[in-house]
C-alpha cells in the first residue's frame, strides 16, 4: 500500500480559532447562518467563516507572528470544515474556487513549522506528530491575525468596510516589507 | 397721476419703513436677486388691489415678526404719494400682534386715502381715491412683472377693451344703437304697411321670409366668426406660450438626451470602477502579493531536505558497497558529489537533452557516445526504471535507509510551486497595483460624470425655474401640442375665410332684400311715407356706423405711429421693423411686426418685442394723458432679461429721455463680483443719465439659513 502524502493528511485538518473572535466572524463572515444562504450573506464580506481563518493565518504568516491559543478547550472552537474543502466556494454568489491557496498554504507551513524531516522520513518522527505541528502553526498564526483584525475594529469598527476594506492590510503588508523577515529561528540544520 | 413718493412697512423683506422719492420720469431701483425687487412690485400690487382686504401674515417682515415679545404689536402697510390735481396719499395698512403662543394675529386693516381740499388735508376712503385716481383699467396698462407680462395685447379683445376705453366711439356708439333701433323700429312699419296693401302683399311676404332666413343666416356667421375667432385666439396663446418656450424646449431635449448619455456612461464606468478588493484577495489569490518570500523560503527548505536526504542515501549506499564489494555502486557516483533526485530533470527535459545532444543544465554539447552523452542516457534509464521500481540500485533484500518520500512529495512540490506559478506569485503585486490605479482612474471618472450629471440637472432646474409654470412633462410634450394646435388654428383660420365670404354674401344678399322691399313700396300714400322715414333712419344709422369705424380707424392710426416713435426711440442703434396695428372685421385688433418691405416679422427677438410692447405702452400712457389730461406711470419689473448688456445701457438712456413717469426695478446694470462678494452699480452707464437711482440689497451680516436674519437696505445713489 502506498503511504498517504503529508499534504493529503494535512488536508484533512479541521483547525481550531478561539471562540472570543465569533463576533467578528459573523461581522464579516456568513459564520453561524449557514454558508451557502443567499440571504443571508448580503452585506457580507467574505462568505464561510474559514475565509476569514484564511485572512487571518496570512497577515500572521506576512507579520510573522504566531500567538499560541488558548489552552482553555472551551473556549476554542473550530469551523468543522476540513482544510480539503476549503477554497471551493459556492459559485451562486459570484465567486470564484480557489482551491490552489491550499497549496500555498501549506508550502508556507512546511517552511515555517520545525519538524524533524529526517526522522518523519524514516518513520522515526509519526506522520500524525508532524500534522500536528503544521496544524499548530497555521493555529498561530491565525490566532495573531484575528488579534489584529479584532484590534482593527476596536479602533474603527468602519475600518474594513471602507474600500479598499481587507486588502489594504496586505498592501501595507506589501509596503513595511514586513514578509521580507526570515523566520527568527533559522532552519533546522540539516548537517 | 405722478407718484412722488412710495413707502413700504414691514412688507416682506422690507423691515420697518423704506421710502422711495420718486422722479417725474425715470426712477431705476436696481438690486440682485433676492434683494427685494418683486417684493418692492408686488407691495405696490398689494396697494392697488382693491378687491380684498388682504391681511395674509406671509407678507409681514419675517424679521420684525421674530422680533416682536408676546403681546407687542406693529403695521404692515404700503403708501403712496403722488400728484393727481393736487397731493394725494394712499396708505393700506394692518395690525399684527405676537400672541402668547407666538403666532401673530392680525387685525385692523385700513385702507385711507388723503386729499387737499382748499387747504386743509381730509381723509377720505383710500378703495375711492384710488378707484378714481388711477381706475383698474388704467392700472392694467401701467403695472408689468417680467417681460411676458408686457403681452398685454396677445388677447385681441385686449385692444378692442382699449379702443373702448380711450377712444370716442363709445360716445358714437349711444347715437348708432339709437339709429339701429330706429332704422329696425321703421323698418317693421314699412314691411307691416307692405303686407297689408294688396298689391305688394305676395312679394312682401316673400321678402320677409328672406329676411327672415337672411337675419338668421347672418346671426349664424357672425356667431360662428365670433367662436372660431376664440378659438383662433386660444390656439395662439397656446401656440406663443409653446413658442416662447421653444427654445426651452429644444434645450430640455438636448439636456434630457445629455442627462440620459451621461447615467448610461456612468454605469458602465461605475461596473469597471467596481472592484471586489476583499474577495479578489482569496478569488483571484491577491493575498499572495507578499508570498514570494515566503515561497523562496519553502524552496530553498525543500532544496535542502531534498540534499540532506540525497546525502544520508547516498552514504548509506557507500556504506553498503563497502559491506558488499559492489564496486559498480560505488562508480555510479561523480566524485563524491551529491546525485540529482532521480526525478529531476523530468523524462521529457531528458529526452529533448538526448535528441538535441545538448546538455542544457551546463549549456554544453553532448554529441552521441561522448560521456557527457551517455551520462544522460544512463540518467533516462534510472528515471524510467525508478518509475517502474525496477531500479539496479534498489536492492530489494535489503530495507531501504528512508521508508517515506515526504520530502520527495516536499520538493515535488516545490517544483511545482516554481517557475511560471511563482512568476505569477511574483507579478501579482504590479497586476494589484495596476488594477486599483485603473479602478481608481474610473472612480475619478465617475466623481467628473457625477459632477456634470449635477450640473445638467441643475440647468435642467433652472430651465423648469425659467419656463414658468410649465412642467417637465408639459416641455416633454411641447413640441407634440405645438404641432397640434398649429394644424387647429389653421383649420379655424381657413374656415374663417369661408365664413367672411359667407358674410360677404349674406350681406349682398341683404342689401338686395333691402333694396326690393324699397322698390316695392308705393311712390304715394302713407306706406311710401313710413318707407321715406324708413330710409332716412337707415342711412343715419349708416353714417353713424362709418363714423364709428373711422373713429376707431383713426385711434389705432394715431396709436400705430405714437408707437412707432417709441419704437424707434428704444431702438436707435438696431434693426426694428415697423410695427403694425390692424383691425379685423369683427372690430378686433392685432399687433405685428413688419419688414420695410410689408413682410411680417414671424418670430422677432426677446428685445425687439420687449420695446415694441413697451413702445406701444408709452403710445398708450400718452393718449391716455391726452384723453384724461392725466399722466400715469409705468412701473416694469425685470423687462429687459431678454437684452444683451449693450442693448440694457441703450435702453436705459433712451427711457431716461422719455417724458413720462417710469419706474422699472432691474438688476441690470449691477456689477457683482463673485469672489470679492461685492455688488456695485455700472456708475459708467449712470453718468450720463438723469434719473433717480435707488440700490436695494440684502442687509450685510444675514444667516444664509434663518430667514428671519434677511431684509432689504435702501440705499440712494443719485
Amino acid at each position: 500500500m502506498e503511504n498517504i502524502r503529508l499534504f493529503d493528511k494535512w488536508l484533512t485538518i479541521d483547525p481550531q480559532w478561539e471562540t472570543r473572535y465569533t463576533d467578528i466572524l459573523t461581522t464579516f463572515c456568513n459564520y453561524g447562518s449557514g454558508e451557502n444562504s443567499l440571504r443571508e450573506s448580503k452585506g457580507k464580506i467574505f462568505g464561510a467563516g474559514y475565509e476569514l481563518f484564511i485572512v487571518a493565518f496570512f497577515i500572521g504568516l506576512y507579520y510573522n507572528q504566531r500567538k499560541p491559543l488558548t489552552s482553555d478547550a472551551a473556549k476554542r472552537k473550530s469551523f468543522g470544515h476540513r482544510v480539503e474543502y476549503w477554497g471551493n466556494i459556492e459559485t451562486r454568489l459570484g465567486r470564484q474556487a480557489y482551491p490552489k491557496i491550499r497549496d500555498y498554504m501549506f508550502a508556507a507551513l512546511i517552511a515555517r513549522t520545525d519538524i524533524d524531516f529526517i526522522a518523519l522520513e524514516k518513520d522515526e518522527l509519526p506522520l500524525k506528530d508532524a500534522v500536528s505541528a503544521l496544524k499548530c502553526t497555521m493555529e498561530e498564526y491565525a490566532n495573531y491575525g484575528f488579534s489584529f483584525i479584532q484590534d482593527k475594529v476596536d479602533e474603527d469598527s468602519g475600518f474594513f468596510y471602507k474600500d479598499p476594506g481587507f486588502l489594504e492590510v496586505f498592501l501595507e503588508i506589501g509596503q513595511q516589507k514586513h514578509v521580507s523577515n526570515p523566520p527568527i529561528n533559522e532552519p533546522e540544520s540539516l548537517d | 397721476m405722478i407718484l412722488k413718493q412710495i413707502t413700504i412697512k414691514n412688507f416682506r423683506l422690507y423691515y420697518d419703513k423704506n421710502t422711495f422719492d420718486l422722479s417725474d420720469r425715470l426712477t431705476l431701483i436696481i438690486g440682485d436677486n433676492n434683494d427685494g425687487k418683486t417684493t418692492f412690485f408686488e407691495a405696490l400690487e398689494w396697494l392697488f388691489d382693491t378687491s380684498t382686504e388682504d391681511k395674509n401674515i406671509v407678507n409681514i417682515s419675517a424679521k420684525r415678526k421674530s422680533e416682536l415679545s408676546i403681546g407687542e404689536s406693529d403695521t404692515m402697510s404700503v403708501s403712496i404719494v403722488f400728484d393727481h390735481d393736487g397731493e394725494k396719499e394712499i396708505e393700506k395698512q394692518f395690525t399684527f400682534t405676537k400672541q402668547a403662543d407666538r403666532s401673530i394675529n392680525t387685525s385692523g386693516f385700513k385702507f385711507i386715502g388723503y386729499e387737499e381740499r382748499g387747504s386743509e388735508r381730509v381723509q377720505v376712503s383710500g378703495k375711492s381715491l384710488l378707484e378714481s385716481c388711477f381706475e383698474a383699467t388704467i392700472r392694467k396698462y401701467c403695472l408689468f412683472k417680467g417681460e411676458s407680462d408686457l403681452k398685454v395685447f396677445d388677447n385681441e379683445t385686449a385692444l378692442k377693451t382699449l379702443v373702448n376705453k380711450f377712444s370716442n366711439i363709445r360716445e358714437i356708439d349711444k347715437y348708432l344703437e339709437l339709429a339701429e333701433r330706429f332704422e329696425a323700429d321703421s323698418q317693421s312699419v314699412v314691411a307691416k304697411e307692405m303686407r297689408n296693401n294688396k298689391k305688394t302683399e305676395q312679394k312682401a311676404k316673400l321678402l320677409e321670409a328672406d329676411r327672415l332666413e337672411n337675419n338668421k343666416a347672418l346671426q349664424r356667421i357672425r356667431n360662428e366668426m365670433q367662436e372660431t375667432r376664440e378659438e383662433i385666439n386660444s390656439y395662439s396663446i397656446r401656440i406663443d406660450k409653446l413658442e416662447q418656450n421653444q427654445d426651452k424646449f429644444e434645450i430640455f431635449q438636448e439636456l434630457k438626451k445629455r442627462i440620459e448619455n451621461l447615467i448610461s456612461k456612468k454605469n458602465e464606468v461605475a461596473r469597471r470602477a467596481y472592484c471586489e478588493y476583499n474577495t479578489n484577495l482569496l478569488d483571484r489569490l491577491w493575498i499572495l502579493q507578499s508570498f514570494p518570500q515566503i515561497l523562496d523560503e519553502f524552496q530553498k527548505k525543500a532544496d535542502e531536505l531534498s540534499r540532506k536526504k540525497r546525502d544520508l542515501e547516498t552514504k548509506d549506499i557507500e556504506r553498503k558497497a563497502v559491506e558488499k564489494g559492489k564496486k559498480e555502486l560505488a562508480d555510479s557516483l561523480m566524485n563524491g558529489a551529491t546525485p540529482l533526485p532521480w526525478y529531476v530533470p523530468d523524462e521529457n527535459t531528458m529526452r529533448e537533452m538526448i535528441d538535441e545532444h545538448i546538455c542544457k543544465v551546463c549549456g554544453r554539447e553532448a554529441p552521441e557516445g561522448s560521456e557527457a552523452y551517455n551520462f544522460m542516457v544512463k540518467k533516462l534509464n534510472d528515471f524510467l526504471a525508478m518509475q517502474s521500481k525496477k531500479s539496479e540500485k534498489v536492492i530489494e533484500d535489503e530495507t531501504p535507509l528512508f521508508s517515506n518520500q515526504y520530502i520527495d512529495e516536499i520538493r515535488t512540490m516545490s517544483n511545482a510551486l516554481g517557475g511560471w506559478s511563482k512568476k505569477e506569485i511574483i507579478s501579482l503585486r504590479k497586476k494589484i497595483a495596476d488594477e486599483l490605479d485603473f479602478v481608481q482612474a474610473r472612480k475619478r471618472d465617475l466623481d467628473k460624470i457625477n459632477q456634470q450629471i449635477t450640473e445638467s440637472e441643475e440647468e435642467k432646474t433652472r430651465l423648469l425655474l425659467q419656463a414658468q409654470g410649465l412642467s417637465e412633462d408639459m416641455l416633454e410634450k411641447g413640441y407634440r401640442d405645438y404641432k397640434g394646435f398649429n394644424d387647429r388654428k389653421k383649420d379655424a383660420e381657413v374656415k374663417i375665410a369661408r365664413l367672411e365670404k359667407d358674410l360677404e354674401f349674406a350681406l349682398k344678399e341683404k342689401e338686395r332684400i333691402d333694396n326690393e322691399f324699397n322698390n316695392l313700396a308705393p311712390q304715394s300714400g302713407t306706406t311710401a311715407i313710413f318707407n321715406r322715414v324708413h330710409l332716412a333712419f337707415d342711412m343715419i344709422m349708416k353714417a353713424f356706423s362709418k363714423a364709428k369705424d373711422r373713429n376707431i380707424t383713426e385711434f389705432l392710426e394715431d396709436l400705430e405711429t405714437q408707437t412707432n416713435d417709441y419704437f424707434e426711440k428704444l431702438n436707435i442703434d438696431d434693426f426694428r421693423g415697423r410695427i403694425g396695428i390692424y383691425r379685423s372685421v369683427d372690430g378686433t385688433a392685432s399687433i405685428k411686426l413688419y419688414s420695410s418691405d410689408g413682410t411680417l416679422i414671424e418670430k422677432p427677438g426677446g428685445a425687439q418685442m420687449t420695446t415694441m410692447y413697451m413702445s406701444v405702452l408709452f403710445a398708450i400712457s400718452n393718449i391716455t394723458t391726452l384723453k384724461r389730461e392725466q399722466d400715469y406711470p409705468l412701473i416694469f419689473d425685470a423687462p429687459t432679461s431678454s437684452f444683451g448688456e449693450y442693448k440694457e445701457d441703450g435702453f436705459y438712456n433712451i427711457v431716461d429721455n422719455i417724458d413720462k413717469q417710469c419706474i422699472i426695478v432691474t438688476k441690470d446694470l449691477l456689477i457683482v463680483d463673485k469672489a470679492a462678494n461685492t455688488k456695485k452699480i455700472d456708475e459708467s452707464v449712470l453718468k450720463n443719465m438723469t434719473c433717480k437711482v435707488y440700490q436695494i440689497c440684502k442687509h450685510p451680516g444675514f444667516d444664509d439659513k434663518d430667514y428671519t436674519t434677511l431684509f432689504t437696505t435702501l440705499k440712494k445713489i443719485q
